[in-house]
């Protein structure tokens, strides 16, 4: 250091110095245009921890954060002027390349039963635009009598509409949200609007987070300015000590740069950080040599500074460096790179310290006017010797308050929900709240399957998960490939139900068109998504319905199975199950959910078969498709007669007649050969689905009196009806999986989704948390041993941290604080930084040769004091600033981390005096020995007059 | 959903099959030409292989042939296994028929839907469903360069369509479109079909390959290949019947 301190501070060395650090900066700074920024927040994700793995596969596979919402509050969704504009907004929308598809009520498909000719009729929802009342209230009955549309598209209550925007592949979801909202706000400039989904929540976080940082980083670094000022009243030497960090900043994104590094949003904090800690180096050299250059030559002044502060500012810096880089212990990338690069900037700014601050100094002479540390000096003093006086009643108290701290320690809250990530009223929080008020919850827990999916008894398992999940409490709705099958299915085959064989459903799979299919099913069939909508945000309670989910899906879920034929009782006991589910599930979705009593009845009854079918309505079908242009065989124009008479002949066949005898029966009622040929084999089918419909409706209604199930009036209570009887036509599926330990098949689920990587992101931050604070802990405790040659004082130096550590971490628990991302990088910060304080109160730790303990807590606060308070206080103001910001990790981080400095200081003022326990200690305090005569004699030479002069004697 | 698939196959269908189309002076003149030659294919038969390229997804390929008579259009698809024997019956611009083996059954499909894609492909109802451009699009302008015309279309007031704007590129020498640019109400570009290799018999031509690329989806891109063609099949009238589609004949 002896060598450091003679080197720099000669006139042709400084200027080698500062000519080459000026190099190094322009490099670093060229450097640093060419980073390249990283936007994606899900690079936050740990990638490592197995959930967050999954919820990553999940996601792209089946682009489940893809999917941007849009929600409209309006009085009235019908009216003719906002159903213009609807349709014109979505057609836009529609038309970004961005953007895969949109979904909204103006261009939703409907298909409704042709009565007249048969088949069905397919148009848009809505199909015209309402021009007077009476059309209205027409499309109002006919949208609101739409299940799968109310509470999707449009609210129960009529007064809001959501928009479905599916992104395209490899879009950026920031700038599609911004299209999105332009096209919307355009649309509808006054309406109350609400944003959700993915796209639009990390844009808010990325922002809010990256607005801020803009915004308050010139204030944090102007407040510090500020105090530097203030502190030393020297703009060259305040400027100096800045620029240096400034540079050190620089050079950490330089090298990130050449490495090829992406920034990412976490480094943004980074110069903050820097600015606040790194600075310490470079005020304490600039400090030293200005108490030094009070009493001695400029150049003796400012070698001794280096030589006497070097070794601490070393210590210090490496113990920060440490504490930092600890963090590339952490699974979660982005703060990898933070903790590496900010250590390296630290390392930088204390390499600069040591030598571009004193380069400068030399080559300026630097003065200042006289100072008034004095303000500062004393009461810290006074502070640091009560406690070395009151070493039992200050130490009792600092245990109490550490006990206090470390009880409510345990009341951090660990979990991670929406809130870590935004305020209360934010954008992200109103949009949650509208969506859940008015579709259910915004909230989804995926299921992530795998196995045949194009099979119809695994498709009809994975719906009875479905139904099953449907009743749990907090679970607004399931949506799976079950259901948009079972609606194709009805397009064209008249049922609502997964079809009974595989070429069925691999038919009506082939023309799906709808980029829902994709985020439910893999083209090849072999994994699927069930996504659970859940109607409450607030962590315990998603915590809770969560655990629910997954022993629902560990305890019924039949994984392993054979598939066997109808007609044995293991394959009509597990279909009565399956329909005892779609029943039950119906039953709570169109009334209320039955009771366990009622549930009970209901399994007892569903065996129930009717003796003898209405034949009477088979004929009435018949009938009708007789007349209808499905007809192959047409009986000529509106022969009604006749085909009551081929109705009646052939339901007197019964059901499952073979199509000679059909064929047969035809011609005995007058068709031709050909005719009766010809309709025979085009009646099977048909004939067949009226029978199986038939027995259903009868068992259906059956089981609605038998079990007392409540149907509620009108059109509700007809579709609960007509849901009941596509269920019961279940009962005669030809298939069903049976568990078998043997099996031929498998089924694996695993339980994921936004609220599952949330509790893995909190395992991983908690375990984050641990690995990097004993990392950092014993990294700094072994410097700290090293440096003053014994574990005992290191032990002594890093006390007041833990200290800190206890108050702040109770403070979060009291207050309420979540343990998340942000918040697990404060411990580190506070220890690297922290023990700082306690370094340079240790190293200054000194008594003169016949002094006691509290001589030397004096003249270490004398020597020290200032600087550190200063830093702390540097650092406090810097990070208040950022807590002043809209984004709420950097407000937990900002503040959290300006309350944890002061208290550091604090802790260090009075815990280093009540654990110290000689009046000098060895190692780094060797430099500081004349220094703290120094500045013991300086402090008396103020206070006495004669000595001060007798000490400016030659 | 299949209204529009089967629409849309046999709106394709249709438009590639341009025959040449007088040598015009006026913008009216080239549209009046182009939609007489539209109407006059009228009796054909074709295999199309249609293969669709989407941004992170594997390539899709379906297989089909078409059958054209009067305003009678069938189809088969035989590939892929799940499509295969599904056929399609289109009487009208409003009805068809469709059956699925699967189910062993004609399904009757009534639709008025206007704007839908089908099938993941680059192709939908709003493009392929015009049987002649000129009941929709009014003549705007046609600029000749040399041996090629440009033909620029703008929407009719009265008329409901998804394109506000289309411009056809034709050879000067034989008018048969080799380009076409559709444009939204904001004037943005929105799908590009490019037609290739064109095969002609008597005066009746097909291009050999279609290509769509969809702007607002990606660039998705669906091509469709012509892999065999023959004019006057010779199909009876009862091909296009209900009753034949329900007995496979």
């Amino acid at each position: 250091m002896n060598w450091l301190a003679c080197w720099v501070t000669q006139k042709s060395t400084a200027w080698i110095v500062v000519v080459g650090v000026f190099v190094v900066a322009a490099v670093s700074l060229y450097q640093t245009t060419r980073l390249q920024h990283e936007d994606d927040l899900l690079a936050f994700l740990p990638h490592d921890n197995p959930d967050v793995a999954l919820f990553d596969s999940i996601n792209r596979e089946f682009g489940t954060t893809d999917l941007a919402l849009v929600g409209i509050e309006v009085a009235n969704p019908f009216d003719p002027a906002f159903l213009r504009t609807l349709q014109k907004v979505t057609r836009d929308l529609d038309q970004m390349a961005e953007l895969n598809h949109v979904q909204s009520l103006t261009n939703v498909i409907d298909f409704t039963p042709d009565p007249v000719f048969g088949g069905i009729v397919t148009a848009p929802l809505v199909d015209q635009i309402p021009e007077d009342l009476a059309a209205q209230e027409a499309l109002r009955t006919k949208v609101m009598s739409r299940d799968a549309i109310v509470g999707n598209l449009i609210s129960g209550k009529a007064d809001a509409v959501l928009i479905y925007c599916y992104l395209a592949h490899n879009t950026d979801p920031r700038f599609v949200a911004n299209q999105i909202r332009a096209a919307v706000n355009e649309g509808f400039p006054t309406l109350p609007k609400y944003w959700g989904g993915g796209p639009f929540v990390s844009t808010y976080i990325y922002d809010t987070t990256s607005h801020d940082l803009r915004r308050l980083t010139p204030w944090a670094v102007l407040v510090i300015v500020f105090i530097m000022m203030l502190v030393f009243r020297d703009l060259i030497g305040t400027g100096v000590v800045l620029f240096s960090t400034a540079i050190g900043t620089l050079v950490s994104l330089g090298i990130m740069a050449t490495a090829g590094v992406k920034f990412n949003i976490v480094l943004s904090a980074m110069p903050v950080v820097l600015f606040a800690i790194g600075s310490a180096y470079g005020v304490h050299v600039l400090a030293r040599y200005y108490a030094l250059a009070k009493e001695l030559d400029p150049s003796i002044a400012l070698s001794r500074a280096v030589e006497e502060t070097g070794p601490v500012v070393i210590a210090a810096g490496l113990t920060t460096a440490a504490s930092l880089a600890s963090f590339m212990l952490m699974d979660i990338e982005p703060l990898r790179t933070f903790g590496l690069f900010s250590a390296i900037g630290i390392i930088a700014s204390l390499l600069l310290a040591l030598t571009f601050v004193p380069a400068v100094i030399a080559l300026t002479r630097l003065r200042r006017a006289p100072a008034r540390s004095r303000l500062m000096r004393e009461p810290l003093a006074r502070l640091t010797v009560f406690a070395a006086n009151h070493r039992v009643r200050v130490g009792l108290a600092l245990i109490l308050v550490a006990l206090i701290g470390a009880g409510f320690v345990g009341r951090v809250d660990t979990r991670v929900d929406q809130s870590t990530f935004f305020s209360r009223g934010s954008p992200p929080d109103r949009a949650e709240r509208f969506l859940s008020e008015h579709f259910g919850g915004s909230q989804f827990v995926q299921i992530f399957l795998t196995g045949d999916m194009g099979a119809p008894h695994v498709l009809r398992e994975v719906r009875r998960l479905a139904d099953q999940l449907s009743l749990l409490e907090h679970v607004s709705s399931v949506i799976h490939i079950g259901d948009i099958l079972a609606q194709s299915n009805d397009a064209m085959n008249g049922q609502a139900r997964i079809p009974d064989t595989a070429e069925q459903v691999g038919s009506l799979l082939a023309f799906l068109d709808d980029p829902s299919v994709g985020q439910m099913m893999t083209r090849d069939r072999s994994r699927g998504v069930l996504h659970v909508k859940l109607g409450v945000a607030r962590a315990d309670a998603v915590e809770k319905v969560l655990g629910e989910i997954e022993q629902v899906v560990a305890q019924s879920l039949v994984t392993e199975f054979v598939v066997a034929f109808s007609g044995t009782p293991e394959v009509e006991n597990r279909l009565r199950d399956v329909v005892a589910w779609r029943v039950l599930a119906l039953v709570s979705a169109f009334a209320e959910p039955l009771s366990t009593e009622l549930e009970l009845k209901l399994r007892r009854e569903i065996p129930w078969s009717p003796e003898k079918l209405d034949n009477r309505v088979i004929e009435e079908h018949l009938a009708r498709f007789l007349l209808s242009q499905e007809n192959p065989v047409p009986l000529g124009d509106d022969d009604v007669q006749l085909a009551a008479t081929v109705a009646q002949a052939v339901t007197r066949l019964g059901r499952a007649v073979a199509e000679p005898r059909l064929a047969a029966a035809l011609e005995e009622v007058g068709l031709s050969k050909v005719d009766a040929a010809d309709l025979g084999f085009a009646l099977l089918g048909p004939l067949e689905s009226m029978w199986a419909m038939q027995k259903a409706r009868q068992r259906a209604e059956h089981l609605i009196a038998a079990v007392g199930i409540p149907v509620p009036e009108g059109g509700a209570g007809s579709r609960l009806v007509a849901a009941l009887t596509q269920a019961m036509l279940d009962l005669e599926c030809p298939t069903a999986m049976i568990p078998s330990v043997t099996p031929a098949g498998t089924l694996t689920a695993q339980v994921n989704g936004l609220p599952v990587m949330h509790r893995g992101l909190s395992e991983s931050v908690t375990k984050n948390q641990i690995y990097s604070l004993v990392a950092a802990l014993g990294l700094v405790w072994l410097i700290m041993s090293l440096m003053f040659r014994s574990f005992v004082t290191g032990l002594l130096a890093i006390a007041p941290t833990v200290l800190t550590l206890c108050v702040v971490y109770g403070g979060m628990g009291l207050v309420g604080v979540h343990l998340d991302i942000g918040t697990s990088m404060l411990a580190c910060i506070v220890l690297g930084s922290g023990v700082d304080y306690a370094i340079h109160l240790v190293s200054a730790w000194r008594a003169p040769a016949d002094g006691n303990r509290a001589d030397a807590a004096r003249a270490a606060a004398s020597t020290t004091g200032p600087a550190i308070w200063t830093n702390a206080i540097m650092v406090t103001a810097g990070f208040a600033v950022l807590a002043l910001g809209e984004a709420k990790p950097l407000q937990n981080v900002g503040s959290l981390t300006a309350v944890s400095m002061i208290a550091a200081a604090l802790a260090t003022f009075l815990a280093i005096p009540v654990l110290a326990r000689r009046t000098s200690y060895r190692g780094l305090g060797e430099p500081l020995a004349e220094a703290s005569k120094v500045a013991v004699e300086g402090e008396a030479a103020r206070l006495d007059p004669t000595r001060r002069r007798s000490s400016e004697q030659p | 959903m299949f209204r529009v698939f089967a629409a849309s196959v046999f709106g394709v269908a249709i438009l590639i099959s341009f025959a040449s189309v007088a040598c015009a002076q006026s913008a009216d003149d080239v549209l009046k030409a182009l939609d007489a030659e539209l109407k006059r294919s009228n009796n054909q038969f074709a295999m199309f292989r249609m293969i669709t390229l989407e941004s992170g997804k594997s390539e899709r390929q379906i297989d089909f042939q078409a059958t054209v008579k009067g305003t009678a259009r069938r189809i088969e698809f035989t590939a892929p296994a799940d499509l295969k024997g599904t056929k399609l019956l289109f009487l009208s611009a409003t009805q068809m028929y469709i059956y699925l083996p699967a189910f062993k059954k004609v399904r009757r499909v009534a639709s008025h839907v206007q704007e839908q894609g089908f099938m993941g492909t680059a192709f939908d109802y709003a493009e392929t469903s015009l049987a002649v451009f000129g009941e929709v699009f009014a003549a705007e302008s046609v600029d000749v360069k040399g041996d090629s015309l440009t033909l620029k279309l703008r929407r009719r007031p009265d008329v409901d369509f998804a394109h506000a704007r289309i411009e056809i590129d034709m050879s000067a020498e034989r008018h048969q479109p080799l380009e076409i640019r559709y444009f939204n109400d904001k004037g943005m570009r929105v799908k590009t079909e490019t037609r290739r290799d064109l095969v002609c018999q008597g005066d009746f031509c097909m291009p050999r390959e279609v290509v769509m690329i969809d702007h607002t989806r990606s660039d998705l891109q669906t091509t469709m290949k012509l892999v065999k063609a023959k004019t006057d099949p010779g199909v009876p009238e009862s091909y296009f019947t209900v009753r034949a589609l329900q007995r496979g004949n």
